[in-house]
This record gives structure tokens, C-alpha cells and sequence, in this order.
């Protein structure tokens, strides 16, 4: 299916660079708050206010790839301000099915998407019993491929102080992994 | 000390860390549609409805002030082009005879106005772009010629 188009015809140079920019960066902000929260249905309703934020604050931030970081520094601070409003301080169910129904992959074969879903089960399985912060690092890190300026700069953290917040992150993970008995393909 | 971290983990894992070649595996989640289309509602089209709301609100005061300036035109005009509607009952000689007093001395001032500004019949000759006041306000000689 193609994505959603606005037709472009009479809008202003501003709204059609931001529709650019959400088309470009939505499937990557929408997995970053998914996997953050483990949820799809709280990942949506973030991802959707960090969007409506970007429009509002649209003069000041670069359109395009240059609005990565802005996003996820803001989704990454809206999906914290849910699971700390959230009583367990691990937010919410996490929901592998309906993250791996998610999964942004042409290939809809059965055996794809059952690989699919295991793996998304035991990341986000995973994930979940990390802290926040832990898991957020590790997503942008490792999944959103941010650099450590950008992410020391989302996170308010020195860079020295992050990359070792990175590392240990990235060995509680395979800790979780290995008890869990995961083994990649 | 965790033992994993050693020989264990390397043979699993072909030395590579496992946990980040996992989450490399992790795939990207699509954004529904219906999502980005309430996002789109509440963004762009939003403004471009209000843009449209503005333009159509501004055709309208255009509309309604250049009718009202077309016919207030209008109504200065007409009696220009019209001439005026000539009077039901003829002028009564006291009324004549003070138009006929009016119009000397507006003759004696626009002749007085000549002389002071020096427009004299060569100059009209020199400059015929003066050859208006000529056309446009005779001298009271020329009106009775």
C-alpha cells in the first residue's frame, strides 16, 4: 500500500517540507516509541503528539533527516513521561504480536512473518526488563544508528558518561538474552 | 561473574556481540496510516483550511469594497457625464442676476491668477502643455468672443 499523500497543490513551501519529513521519519519514530514502551497503541498516541510538535515548532528545526534527533529526543521524553505516569515503572504490556503485525516488511510470507514475530517477542521481551534509559540508548544506538553527539546531546549526558551508559546497557541485554536462552539466527 | 561473558559467549555467538546483532534484526514497525492521517488533520490541513477560510474571507471584503468604491465613483461622475438635471421652473431674476455676480468675480479672480502667474497668451504659445488652462479656463475676454 502507498503511503498517505496530502496533494501538494496550493500548500505553503512549509507544509509540504514537513510532510517530507513525517513520510521520511515516521516508521522510524513510530519504532523507536514502540520498542521504548513495548506497546503499540501508547507508541501511536506519542508518536502522533512528537509529530504535531514537529508542525509547531517547524521554523526551528531542519526539515528532513536533520529532524531525527529533535524527534527522538522528543519522542524519547514523551514515552519516559508515560512510563513514569505508569504505576510499575515498566509501563505497559508489552504486546510483541502487535508490534510484529507492525513490521514494516514487503515480504508477507507465513514462515517471514513468524520469524518476524520471534524476534520482535524476544527483543522487546528483553528490552522490557531493562530500564528505560537502558533501552533507549540501545535503540538509538544500535537500531536508529543515531551517533553518540546526537544521542549525547537527546540524553543530556556527557560523552564519555554515555558510552559507557551504552556499554553497560548492551551487556545487561545479553545477559537477559542468554537467561532467556536466545540465540540469534 | 558472569561465565558467559568468556569462551561460552564467543562459540554462541561467532564472536560477534550478540546483543547487538539482535537488535540490528529488530525490524522497523510501520506507522499506521489512519495514525498519520489524524496527525495530517491536525497539522497541515488544519492550516490549509484556515488558509482557505482567510483567502475566501478576504475575497469577500474585496467584493463588498470595490462595490462600494465602484458606486460611490459612480455617483461623483454621473452628474459630470449626465450634466444636471435641468430645473422643473425657470430661475427667478434675483437668482439670475446673483449668478451673473458669482461668475464676474470668479472671472475677475481667475484673470487676476493669470496675470500674477505670468500666463500670458505667448507663454501658452511657448509651453502648449498650457494650452489645457487655455482649453480647460478661458480668459473672460475669449468666454465672451
Amino acid at each position: 500500500m502507498q503511503p498517505f499523500r496530502l496533494p501538494a497543490v496550493f500548500w505553503p513551501v512549509d507544509a509540504a517540507a514537513y510532510q517530507e519529513t513525517v513520510l521520511l521519519l515516521k516508521d522510524t519514530v513510530f519504532s523507536y516509541a514502540a520498542y521504548l514502551l513495548g506497546n503499540a497503541e501508547e507508541a501511536r498516541d506519542v508518536t502522533q503528539e512528537a509529530l504535531v510538535r514537529l508542525w509547531e515548532r517547524r521554523d526551528h528545526v531542519t526539515p528532513g533527516e536533520g529532524a531525527r534527533p529533535w524527534l527522538v529526543r522528543i519522542v524519547h521524553n514523551l514515552a519516559l513521561d508515560r512510563l513514569r505516569a505508569a504505576r510499575n515503572g515498566r509501563g505497559f504490556a508489552v504486546d510483541p504480536d502487535g508490534l510484529a503485525a507492525l513490521a514494516a516488511d514487503g515480504d508477507t510470507s507465513p514462515d517471514r512473518r513468524a520469524a518476524l514475530r520471534e524476534t520482535v517477542e524476544a527483543i522487546s521481551g528483553a528490552l522490557a526488563l531493562l530500564a528505560p534509559r537502558d533501552r533507549g540508548v540501545l535503540l538509538m544506538r544500535d537500531v536508529h544508528g543515531l551517533r553518540y553527539d546526537e544521542m549525547a546531546e537527546v540524553l543530556g549526558l556527557p560523552l564519555g558518561t554515555l558510552k559507557s551508559v551504552v556499554h553497560r546497557a548492551r551487556e545487561r541485554l545479553r545477559e537477559k538474552l542468554l537467561a532467556a536462552g536466545v540465540r540469534p539466527a | 561473574m558472569n561465565d558467559f561473558r568468556k569462551p561460552f559467549d564467543e562459540s554462541i555467538f561467532d564472536g560477534t556481540d550478540p546483543a547487538r546483532r539482535m537488535l540490528r534484526e529488530l525490524p522497523t514497525l510501520r506507522f499506521p496510516d489512519d495514525a498519520l492521517e489524524s496527525v495530517f488533520d491536525a497539522t497541515v490541513r488544519a492550516r490549509t483550511v484556515a488558509g482557505k477560510r482567510w483567502r475566501s474571507r478576504g475575497l469577500a471584503l474585496f467584493i463588498v469594497a470595490g462595490t462600494a468604491a465602484a458606486a460611490a465613483a459612480a455617483w461623483l461622475i454621473a452628474p459630470l457625464v449626465l450634466g444636471r438635471p435641468a430645473p422643473a421652473t425657470p430661475p427667478s431674476d434675483a437668482r439670475v442676476a446673483s449668478s451673473a455676480a458669482d461668475a464676474e468675480t470668479i472671472d475677475r479672480a481667475e484673470l487676476g491668477l493669470r496675470l500674477a502667474f505670468g500666463v500670458t497668451e505667448r507663454t501658452l504659445e511657448r509651453f502648449p502643455v498650457l494650452n489645457l488652462l487655455k482649453t480647460s479656463f478661458p480668459s473672460p475676454s475669449e468666454r465672451k468672443r
